[in-house]
């Protein structure tokens, strides 16, 4: 297995735990300020040795660059519809003249959300390109 | 002059347009939604070089890195814009605070962020085209 697909698999995993964990912490404790905090558990992707493979040096072979740019754009691109469509639901659902009321600490939970979004897809991309895609 | 530069300029133009369009209606139209200039955007899907993906059309090996180099620059910066917004909110109003808005404004910022996306991709387009390790 490659340092990618490890990679990919590592992520896959914290995603789901970060899932999981958000679940549980608000189901028992409720939803307020301090639910972000389940997400330090995304410093966990960087746990792997395969995680760091961009920085040692280590370069990918073209097959490997492919699947790799493929999914980055995967990620953004799940992002980007994500984005676009809770605007698009909030306006439905609420109406073109209503008005949108949330506290300022729930903000930084989107980005949050956002970057869980864009490495689970990432992750789960690599693991398909390199099993059963094209690319395999 | 490639199709994929055809398109980058056109858009950019495009992107000029609504800009300047935006800041005239709101200098000098004082009523009714300012989010109806966003309708411009529709320009960019005018010219016959936009529609190189769905003919079936090939890009070669540079234009494709090229491609990929130009979406993913757009997607960076909708992602710092992104953050830089919340981050900015946050800091301005304190985290304690409570947001109200509009719901029509949510509309207007997906079109803002649509703006820059096509902005960025389309001038990291020309630039890598010109003058950038692609050139």
């Amino acid at each position: 297995m490659s340092d990618s697909e490890k990679c990919a698999w590592w992520t896959l995993g914290v995603v789901a735990l970060i899932i999981a964990a958000y679940g549980a912490f608000v189901a028992f404790l409720g939803h307020g300020p301090v639910t972000v905090s389940v997400f330090a558990l995304l410093a966990l992707t960087a746990f792997p040795a395969s995680s760091r493979r961009h920085f040692k040096g280590q370069h990918f072979d073209e097959r490997e660059r492919e699947i790799a740019s493929k999914a980055v754009r995967a990620g953004f691109t799940a992002f980007w519809v994500a984005f676009i469509g809770l605007m698009l639901a909030i306006y439905f659902i609420k109406g073109w003249d209503a008005t949108l009321s949330v506290p300022v600490w729930a903000l930084p939970e989107t980005i949050w959300w956002a970057a869980t979004l864009v490495m689970g897809v990432q992750a789960l991309t690599t693991i398909v390109l390199y099993r059963g895609g094209p690319h395999a | 002059m490639s199709d994929s530069e055809k398109w980058a300029w056109w858009t950019l133009g495009v992107v000029v347009l609504t800009i300047a369009a935006y800041g005239a209606y709101v200098a000098f139209v004082k009523s009714g939604h300012a989010g109806l200039v966003f309708g411009l955007l529709a320009l960019a899907a005018l010219p016959v070089s936009r529609r190189r993906y769905f003919p079936g059309r090939h890009f070669d090996e540079r234009e494709r890195a090229i491609a990929i180099k130009a979406a993913l620059v757009g997607f960076y910066a909708f992602w710092l814009a992104f953050a830089g917004l919340i981050n900015a909110i946050g800091l301005i109003k304190g985290w304690n605070a409570t947001l109200t808005v509009p719901v029509w404004t949510l509309i207007e910022t997906l079109c803002w962020t649509l703006i820059l996306v096509l902005g960025v991709q389309s001038l990291t387009t020309l630039v890598l085209y010109r003058g950038g390790p692609h050139a």
